[in-house]
């Protein structure tokens, strides 16, 4: 014994110190991950772009886009369709942090409900093709969502499901029921790795551009902030004020409201006050009731999150309809949960995040994830089509086939 | 037995039990409670490297189940020692056998190999629990997804080092035991302490969000009061600066009644995943608890040291006697003569 521990006997206790700070700052500085990005960037030409939703999509649009040089003025021209007036609206622009990259965010509002806008991003003399997009309505029609979450880690199965995506907006929109129109792609986080880094984020933006439909059609996106998103390149990206809370309430019509929480800042101190005024004001407003965020209160592989605490009695209060969480790399839909028990009033939980991160095998024993509710593994996107009566929902996987359905009819009025 | 060597046995003790109680709580969160996950070792093979699932799940549990072992191992290796050394049941105190002298050096034989054995799964171990630990909060630390996530080794600092605290220690509690060893366990139970608590009172300044919900949730099951989240931004701004200066003073002066307060608080921090949860979060909050035993643990156990630390001059200075006599100096023991046969065999086990 004396041999194996004669380093520590012979050598005195500063050696000691600094053998351990030693070990301190070489696991520290292995924390310093890089990824490549290839993201066409050059010059002012007009790149990256996205078209983000938060609280009111039938009257107000952020449109962004990114240059690699700074440049002078940069500006969206808004028409609508077949009109020829056409609107020029000043983009805020700023840097990613000290990266040679630039944002700019042009905040589109003053739209009317239910209308196809055509736009083009204008950096200095360099200008985008046109695209176009469709805002939400207020009038009771239905509609389809995507929802989603993870699109992290693996950027080739990202835009594999984000053509997915362009190809499934184009094709149900151009037939005839107007409930197949996907309007918005609700996004539940974790976009890249690491929030702090740049290049992923460079790269995602890239990757996202394959959300545009082969026509130039826009796939707006209502981003929640996920675990891997910390940092203030996720506010930057998504148009958010800087250190903003980034939770938010999206309204469709008397349709849908949808709670868009924060899973990573304190989820029982002012978020859960917002929470409850939120749902109480939504419930007997809005036909259906949804929340998405990232961390899972009914996970699927993981320990719950937070949320079990102090939303999920909020939801269940507010008889919310669906829950659409991220985080687990799986695929789920749970039963419908009241009380912690099966109880077919209570609220369902879907999703678990599949956008591009690798999937891996969820823990099918919880009592919450048994038939009716279901489990399973696949790059994937879960589409949410809202009726007058039901609520259908189907898990679409990489290559079409939908590994999952369920429906639920509008809840009685008490 | 000596003040010193009942002190340090003590703390032995107190590390083994933390470790044990730790390695139950790494066992509950990877591999055996209702809502059991898996750690960025598994997150690393299969996320990041493209080991197949299974295989990558295979490595996660066997390294964990090996840590879960050695955890509870530590609380009956000490039992080889105290069979196996002299004066045990059939033996006389200088370990003659009382079958007689043919048998009884075949038998000192065999004891001494299990006394060696025991050792060296022992040292083993301990080793294993530094690295896996280290590997769970670097890769943490690596692969981020938490608040200051870049910080985990220093925040895991109790848990990763007490395992080498206590393999520093390692000897029989008669045995001599070097005052600079002394000193070497004082100064990592001191740093290991100060970095854990260093990089939660940046936490608590920096408003960690699942400090602000402990308090809540904490306020709530066990007061029964609800508090505001500004409330809480005051009182985690003094909690603080209160880990703050306690991770700074306390390796300079090694005042026991900040230890004292170092201990009560960490094993109050540890316990506070369980009352924030309540009784609906238990099944899941259970193991968070259980894995931060040496929060408490870790500073109880340099409190306990103090004064062995104190008698040798304090982490810093030498003693005179220490500066006379060469760095394996010796401490008092109870039968000089006896331990210095068993010091040909050098078996470092625990004994009471």
């Amino acid at each position: 014994m004396k041999k194996w521990l004669s380093p520590w006997t012979r050598n005195d206790e500063f050696r000691c110190a600094a053998y351990v700070l030693a070990v301190f700052a070489l696991v520290s500085l292995a924390g310093s991950a890089t990824a490549k990005a290839d993201a066409p960037l050059e010059g002012t030409r007009p790149a990256q772009w996205r078209l983000i939703w938060t609280t009111n999509p039938d009257a107000s649009a952020t449109l962004s886009w990114n240059t690699a040089e700074p440049g002078s003025r940069h500006v969206a021209l808004l028409r609508k369709r077949g009109d020829a007036d056409q609107r020029t609206i000043e983009a805020e622009s700023g840097q990613y942090g000290d990266h040679s990259v630039y944002f700019h965010h042009a905040r589109l509002t003053d739209l009317e409900p239910e209308t196809i806008y055509e736009v083009q991003m204008v950096s200095d003399d360099q200008k985008s093709s046109t695209f176009w997009f469709v805002t939400a309505p207020t009038r009771d029609r239905p509609f389809s969502l995507f929802f989603g979450g993870d699109s992290r880690s693996d950027s080739s199965t990202r835009r594999a499901v984000n053509q997915m995506m362009a190809a499934h907006v184009a094709e149900s929109g151009s037939d005839d029921d107007p409930a197949n129109d996907v309007l918005a792609l609700v996004h539940g986080g974790d976009y890249i790795v690491s929030g702090r880094n740049f290049d992923q984020w460079s790269q995602w933006m890239s990757d996202h551009e394959l959300t545009v439909s082969a026509d130039g059609q826009l796939l707006p996106i209502i981003p929640a902030r996920g675990n891997h998103d910390g940092g203030p390149l996720f506010d930057q990206v998504f148009a958010f004020p800087e250190g903003d809370l980034n939770y938010y309430t999206t309204r469709i019509g008397e349709q849908l409201t949808l709670v868009t929480l924060n899973s990573e800042t304190s989820v029982s101190g002012d978020q859960a006050v917002w929470l409850e005024s939120q749902l109480k004001q939504a419930r007997p407003a809005s036909r259906w009731l949804l929340a998405q965020y990232h961390r899972p209160a009914y996970p699927a592989v993981k320990t719950p999150g937070r949320a079990l605490l102090y939303w999920v009695p909020l939801f269940e209060k507010y008889n919310v309809d669906l829950v659409c969480e991220a985080d687990g790399h799986v695929i789920k839909r749970t039963v419908p949960i009241r009380d912690n028990k099966h109880d077919p009033t209570g609220v369902v939980y879907i999703g678990e995040g599949g956008l591009g991160v690798g999937q891996r095998t969820p823990k099918s024993d919880r009592w919450y994830l048994q038939p009716p509710g279901m489990a399973g593994k696949g790059h994937h996107v879960q589409l949410l089509t809202f009726r007058s009566d039901r609520l259908d929902y189907q898990c679409i996987l990489l290559g079409g086939e939908v590994a999952d359905t369920y429906s639920r009819p509008v809840r009685e009025a008490k | 037995m000596p003040a010193t060597s009942r002190t340090v046995t003590t703390v032995r003790w107190i590390l083994r039990i933390v470790l044990a109680v730790q390695a139950l709580g790494l066992g509950a969160q990877y591999l055996w409670s209702d809502f059991e996950g898996e750690s960025d070792i598994y997150g690393l093979l299969f996320f990041d490297l493209g080991l197949p699932e299974a295989r990558a799940l295979a490595v996660e549990d066997l390294g964990t189940w090996l840590y879960v072992i050695v955890g509870l191992a530590l609380l009956v290796l000490p039992l080889v020692d105290r069979v196996s050394r002299p004066g045990a049941r059939g033996t006389d105190a200088r370990g003659t056998d009382a079958a007689g002298p043919g048998a009884s050096e075949s038998a000192s034989g065999a004891r001494r190999w299990l006394r060696r054995g025991a050792l060296s799964l022992e040292v083993a171990g301990l080793l294993w629990l530094v690295v896996w630990h280290l590997a769970i909060s670097s890769l943490q630390a690596y692969r981020g997804g938490s608040f200051m996530a870049e910080w985990t080794v220093a925040a895991h600092a109790v848990r990763i080092f007490a395992p080498l605290a206590l393999l520093v220690l390692l000897g029989s509690a008669e045995a001599s035991l070097g005052a600079t060893r002394l000193r070497t366990a004082g100064w990592i139970l001191a740093l290991a302490s100060a970095a854990t608590f260093a990089t939660h009172g940046v936490e608590a300044i920096r408003q960690n969000p699942q400090f602000v919900d402990l308090l809540i949730g904490s306020a709530e099951h066990l007061l029964g009061l609800r508090i505001t989240q500004e409330a809480t931004t005051v009182v985690l701004w003094v909690i603080g600066i209160i880990d703050l200066v306690l991770a700074v003073v306390v390796p300079l002066t090694l005042l026991r009644v900040l230890t004292v307060y170092m201990s009560v608080w960490g094993f109050v921090t540890a316990a506070s995943r369980i009352t924030a949860a309540g009784t609906a979060g238990l099944a899941w909050a259970y193991p968070d608890t259980l894995v931060r035993a040496a929060n408490g643990g870790v500073p109880l156990a340099l409190c306990v040291l103090t004064s062995a630390l104190a008698a040798e001059g304090g982490l810093f200075r030498k003693t005179q006697s220490q500066t006379s006599q060469s760095s394996t100096s010796q401490l008092p023991t109870s039968e000089p003569k006896v331990e210095k046969q068993d010091e040909k065999v050098a078996l470092p086990v625990d004994s009471k």
